[in-house]
C-alpha cells in the first residue's frame, strides 16, 4: 500500500551510530512542604533511530518523571536532554506523545482527535488532511469509528485512537506512558501486536515507560531498569530474541526473571 | 412498575420510552392539576380581592390575548430582557474564562470581582437610571448585572476543572499560544459549564427583570405591579403564571439547543 508515503526520513543525514535520544545526567528535584523530593538522579539513556527502548521500573520509580521530561512537559533540575543532538525544553514536533489515560479530546470524534494536531501544523507531505485521518485510522484498525465519539469505544480502542493522534503529525520519535497500563490482558496482547506491526511500517522510534516487565521482554529491543527513590539506571538489558516472540519461550523467560531480579533484591 | 417493562422493550425503545414518559407527564398534569384544586378552595373561604379564584385568572388572561396586550407585554419585557441576559452572559463568560485560566487576572481581576459580588443586583438601579434612564437600556443593565455574575462563576470554575492532561496533549500536538489553548481546549472542555450558566442566568433573569422594571420601563413586571396597585390580584395572578410560561419555554429552548450541541457527552 501506500504506507511507506508518510515516513519521513528522520535518520537520514545523520550517522548512523548517533543517538536520537540521548539524556545526560538527568536529575529531577521537586520541592514539596516537607523539604525537596529528589525524584530521579544522574539517568543517562541513549536510544538509537527506530530503536524500542522500555523503561521499567516499580511504581514511583520516577518513570513517568523521565518521561515527562524527555516529552518536554517537564524541566530537569540537572543534565540535558538532546534529540537530534539539539537540546529540548517543551514539546516539539519530533515527538508524539501516548498518555496512561487516553487523554482523548471527549468533545471530537475519533477523526476530530486523530486531526487535531494537523489542524495546527498542516498534513505531512503526500497526504491531505483527511487522507492522513484516514491512513492513521487504518493503521490502528478503527476506520469505521471515525465518526464515533471516544465515549462510545471500549478503553483499548481509546487507546488506539491516542496513538493514530500521536502518529498523525508524523514524529519521528513516540513516546508511550503506561499507555496499556488500564486494558484487560487480552486487548493488551492484541495492543501489543498491533504496536509492533505499526513500529515496523512507520519504523518510529519508541520509548515506552510500563511496569509490566512482560509487556517491556515482549515488546523492546532494549530495557532500561529503574530502582526507585530516587529514580536511577540500574542496568540495560538487550532483548535478543526474533519476533514474535513467545511468552513463554525460554530466552523470554530467562530475560524476564533477569529483569525481575531487580525488584526482587529490594524486598530482600 | 416500568422497571419490569423496560428490560424486555429494550430492543423497541420508542415503545419504553411513551410508556415511561406517559407516566412522567401523569404525574405532571396530576401536581398541577391539584395546586389549581388546593388554589381553588382555597380562594372559595378568601375574600376576592386577596384571593382571586382560577377562573377569574383564566378570564384576565383570555380577554389580553384576544386584545392582543399579553404578547404586547411579552414584547416589551424581551426588549431588555434579551439583550440584558446576553450582554451580560457574554462579559460574564468571558471574564470567568479569564479569571479561571490567568494567575495574574485572578490576583487582579478575580480580586475586584471578590468586592463587587456581594453587591445585590437591584442596588445598582440608581445607577440604571442615572446612566441609562428609565428605559429598555436601564432595565437591560441590571439583568445583564445578574447573567454577568453567574455565568463568571460557572465560566471560572469550569476553566478550573478542565483535565491538564488535555492542555498537555494540546501542546504536545503544537497548540502552543495561551488563546489557541482556550480556543481549542480550554473552552471545548468547559462547555458543560458555561451551558449550566447561561441557563441558570436566564431564569434569573426573568425574577429580576420584575424588579427591574419597578423602574418605570413598560412590561410584564410594571403591568403586574401597576395592576397590584389597584389591587387587581387576578392580574397579577395571571402574569405570574405568564412569567412562569416564560420561564419554562425559554428553559427548555436552552436545555435543546444544549443537548444538540453536547452530544459527545
Amino acid at each position: 500500500m501506500d504506507a511507506h508515503r508518510g515516513r519521513s526520513n528522520a535518520a537520514e543525514g545523520r550517522p548512523a551510530d548517533a543517538p536520537q535520544i540521548r539524556l545526560e545526567g538527568i536529575g529531577k528535584t521537586y520541592t514539596s512542604e516537607s523539604g525537596p523530593v529528589e525524584a530521579v538522579r544522574d539517568v543517562d539513556i541513549d536510544v538509537g533511530h527506530g530503536e524500542f527502548v522500555s523503561i521499567v521500573g516499580p511504581s514511583g520509580s520516577g518513570k513517568s518523571t523521565i518521561f515527562r521530561i524527555i516529552a518536554g512537559l517537564e524541566s530537569a533540575s540537572a543534565g540535558a536532554v538532546r534529540i537530534g543532538g539539539r537540546s529540548v525544553t517543551e514539546p516539539g514536533p519530533d515527538r508524539g506523545m501516548v498518555f496512561q489515560d487516553d487523554a482523548l479530546f471527549p468533545w471530537r470524534t475519533v477523526a476530530g482527535n486523530v486531526s487535531y494536531g494537523l489542524e495546527e501544523v498542516g498534513p505531512p507531505e503526500g497526504f491531505t488532511t483527511d487522507e492522513r485521518v484516514e491512513y492513521c485510522l487504518g493503521l490502528v484498525g478503527l476506520a469505521e469509528k471515525a465518526e464515533a465519539y471516544p465515549k462510545e469505544l471500549s478503553g483499548g480502542q481509546r487507546q488506539r485512537v491516542g496513538i493514530a493522534r500521536a502518529l498523525a503529525v508524523d514524529p519521528p520519535i513516540l513516546l508511550m506512558d503506561e499507555p496499556f497500563g488500564s486494558v484487560d490482558a487480552r486487548t493488551k496482547a492484541s495492543l501489543h501486536r498491533e504496536l509492533l506491526s505499526i513500529w515496523t511500517e512507520t519504523q518510529k522510534t519508541i520509548c515506552f515507560v510500563t511496569h509490566d516487565i512482560q509487556e517491556a521482554v515482549y515488546l523492546s529491543d532494549r530495557i532500561v531498569v529503574f530502582s526507585d527513590a530516587p529514580g536511577t539506571v540500574v542496568d540495560v538489558i538487550s532483548v535478543d530474541i526474533d519476533r514474535p516472540r513467545d511468552r513463554v519461550g525460554d530466552s523470554f523467560t530467562e530475560i524476564k526473571g533477569h529483569v525481575l531480579s531487580y525488584f526482587e533484591d529490594e524486598h530482600a | 412498575m416500568a422497571g419490569s417493562v423496560a428490560p424486555e422493550t429494550g430492543d423497541y425503545p420508542a415503545g419504553g420510552f411513551d410508556l415511561e414518559r406517559g407516566r412522567s407527564l401523569g404525574i405532571q398534569v396530576g401536581a398541577l392539576a391539584l395546586f389549581v384544586a388546593i388554589w381553588w378552595a382555597g380562594a372559595l373561604v378568601t375574600p376576592q380581592n386577596l384571593l382571586p379564584r382560577p377562573p377569574a385568572v383564566l378570564e384576565v388572561l383570555l380577554a389580553d390575548v384576544a386584545s392582543g396586550q399579553l404578547f404586547e407585554l411579552v414584547w416589551q419585557s424581551l426588549r431588555h430582557y434579551v439583550p440584558g441576559l446576553l450582554i451580560g452572559s457574554a462579559l460574564g463568560m468571558a471574564t470567568g474564562v479569564l479569571v479561571g485560566w490567568s494567575d495574574t487576572a485572578d490576583l487582579s481581576v478575580g480580586t475586584v470581582a471578590g468586592v463587587l459580588r456581594p453587591v445585590p443586583p437591584l442596588a445598582w438601579i440608581p445607577f440604571a437610571i442615572i446612566w441609562f434612564g428609565l428605559n429598555d437600556r436601564g432595565a437591560a443593565f441590571i439583568i445583564a448585572i445578574v447573567a454577568f455574575w453567574i455565568n463568571y462563576y460557572n465560566a471560572e470554575s469550569g476553566v478550573r476543572n478542565v483535565d491538564s492532561q488535555l492542555l498537555e496533549v494540546g501542546r504536545s500536538l503544537r497548540t502552543r499560544s495561551d488563546l489557541g489553548l482556550i480556543r481549542r481546549v480550554v473552552i471545548p472542555s468547559a462547555t458543560p459549564e458555561l451551558f449550566t450558566g447561561f441557563r441558570t442566568a436566564a431564569g434569573q433573569a426573568w425574577m429580576v427583570m420584575v424588579a427591574a422594571e419597578l423602574l418605570g420601563v413598560p412590561g410584564i413586571g410594571k403591568h403586574l405591579w401597576d395592576a397590584a396597585n389597584f389591587l387587581q390580584m387576578q392580574v397579577v395572578i395571571a402574569y405570574m403564571l405568564v412569567i412562569g410560561v416564560l420561564f419554562l419555554l425559554s428553559d427548555r429552548l436552552i436545555k435543546l439547543v444544549e443537548s444538540r450541541m453536547l452530544a459527545w457527552r
